[in-house]
């Protein structure tokens, strides 16, 4: 099924409330269809305990030691 | 007195300034004399500020005449993307909404680099709002590539790759949030650096898409980078977001041999649509590495970077629609067609797929990290998969070409973003059409002082940084 034009004007009424030409609220649904099969595909791997700021923490544990 | 200073590199010029071969003066009217005689065709820049320039830069050559202690940028002269705010200066972010804009606070990069001593000669051409690689804005004249001005200087930081390209000034900041400071270094033939996402305070920049939004440096050399980033990087209390990681002395260790240092070729993904003549003159500069003493190896491009590569899109679409919801309900007008076009997907997003995007990014960086960096230290990719379109590929193209333009553009950087990852684009010659081409270090977080000196050895056996445009 995925996203139509009919939900993306239904939800611009209802809460974007942004211009959309007929020509965009055409076009807008392709571009969610595969945004949102880029977050499908990686559904299996979100670990219930992971937060946003894990990436911070992260990046710090990896941080590159140039000490010889 | 030394030659043309416009045409010095920046270390060498701050070094002339300080020892007295030149001066300020000298080095900001050389470097207006050429904005006058090139910019006319170039338009890199949007704002040219000649009296506060030379103002500034009698003052420099005053506190070198009493024997001040000098900055390490004193009397350089640099310009930067029009999205730095300096409190009640026009920072109009290449739109027209913004176009009387006077920002309350002054960007902290900027208060630093005036506290070394840099000069700023005006404010520089970019996509409008960040939003776009190609370097296309019809709110402003044609900026192009001084390569060849049919070209695109691709984007969004198109002023500052060609106004360094140009010698027009010494360095420019630019922004990255998937590709704006490598793209045009690499299309302009200038070094720029990705930092490490958070290592370079945001305060008083535009925002884009602040989970990806990077401060970085354009100059023609990794050494004249280290030395901008000397000034930038570190912790600001003004950005909560910024990385309080110790700060190395990034020009301290450019020289420094690079043996045992591994580069690695990734398969797959990085290769996927790349030019033969854009491949080629990668694979000529990775046997340069290895001349140098590092040593190369081959790395299975992990899976994780193609989710990072999809979702990257998601979360920026998503931060930089909130950015704009108001501006997009009440004065739509105020946007160019493409750019409120890039923005409108962003409104229709879930919730959920968005914050599921930040939660996996902490995961995808590990995963990727693990997958690399046990067998090398940094990765080398092309910068562009092509040489730079023409301004008609950016302008008459229909919906599927120019997306497909506009993807193809980006597949190589953007999701560097995703993962928050330091990278640079260091030219390594020209394209069979006589463009100028780049290759890409990625490297583990916070090792830009490891990119800068890779990049630095290699431009020691190259002269690719030395090439000006337009015959002089």
């Amino acid at each position: 099924m995925g996203v139509t034009e009919a939900l993306v004007r239904a939800q611009n009424t209802a809460l974007a409330r942004i211009p959309l030409t007929d020509l965009r609220a055409s076009e807008v649904p392709i571009e969610l269809n595969q945004l949102a099969a880029a977050a499908e595909a990686v559904r299996n791997l979100l670990q219930f305990d992971a937060e946003p700021a894990d990436f911070v923490q992260t990046l710090h544990a990896l941080a590159w030691d140039d000490r010889p | 007195m030394t030659g043309d200073p416009a045409l010095l590199s920046l270390t060498d010029l701050a070094a002339a300034i300080a020892a007295r071969r030149t001066t300020a003066r000298a080095a900001a009217e050389a470097c207006l004399a050429r904005i006058e005689a090139l910019d006319g065709q170039l338009a890199s820049f949007v704002a040219v500020d000649r009296e506060g320039a030379l103002r500034a830069a009698d003052a420099a050559d005053a506190a070198v005449a009493r024997g001040d202690r000098l900055g390490p940028l004193h009397g350089v002269p640099l310009a930067h993307k029009d999205m730095y705010y300096r409190e009640g200066d026009v920072t109009a972010c290449g739109s027209r909404i913004r176009a009387a804009f006077r920002p309350p606070v002054t960007a902290t990069v900027l208060q630093r680099l005036d506290a070394a001593g840099a000069i700023t000669l005006g404010r520089l051409a970019m996509v409008e709002f960040a939003m776009g690689p190609h370097g296309y804005n019809e709110n402003l004249r044609q900026c192009r590539n001084p390569w060849q001005l049919g070209h695109v200087p691709c984007g969004s930081s198109s002023g500052s790759g060609v106004a360094v390209a140009a010698r027009l000034v010494a360095g420019s900041l630019g922004s990255d949030t998937g590709g704006s400071v490598r793209c045009p270094a690499s299309a302009n033939g200038v070094v720029g650096l990705l930092p490490t996402w958070s290592r370079v305070s945001r305060h008083g920049v535009m925002p884009m898409s602040p989970s990806l939004d990077s401060v970085g440096p354009l100059a023609r050399t990794a050494a004249d980078c280290a030395r901008l980033m000397g000034v930038i990087a570190g912790p600001d209390p003004l950005d909560a977001t910024s990385s309080r990681q110790d700060v190395p002395d990034y020009e301290a260790g450019l020289g420094r041999p690079l043996g045992g240092v591994r580069v690695g070729i990734p398969d797959g993904y990085f290769g996927d649509g790349v030019a033969a003549d854009v491949g080629d003159r990668v694979a000529a500069a990775t046997e340069t590495l290895r001349g140098l003493g590092a040593t190369i190896v081959t790395v299975a491009t992990p899976e994780v970077i193609q989710a990072a590569a999809d979702l990257h899109p998601l979360v920026m679409k998503a931060e930089g629609a909130a950015n704009h919801h108001l501006w997009m309900r009440d004065a739509p007008d105020g946007y160019s067609r493409e750019v409120r076009q890039r923005l409108q997907a962003g409104y229709f997003i879930p919730a959920s797929d968005y914050v599921q995007a930040l939660k996996l990014r902490g995961q995808l960086l590990q995963a990727f990290a693990d997958a690399v960096f046990a067998k090398a230290d940094v990765l080398i990719t092309p910068v562009l998969p092509r040489a730079a379109p023409t301004i008609a590929e950016t302008t008459t193209a229909d919906g599927a070409s120019y997306l497909a333009m506009v993807v193809a553009l980006t597949r190589n950087t953007k999701p560097i973003n995703f993962l928050g990852l330091p990278a640079i684009s260091v030219p390594c010659g020209f394209t069979d059409a006589g463009l100028p081409t780049s290759f890409q270090l990625i490297g583990r977080p916070f090792s830009e002082a490891l990119l800068l000196r890779l990049a630095h050895g290699y431009q020691t056996r190259s002269d690719w940084h030395t090439r000006v445009p337009l015959g002089a």
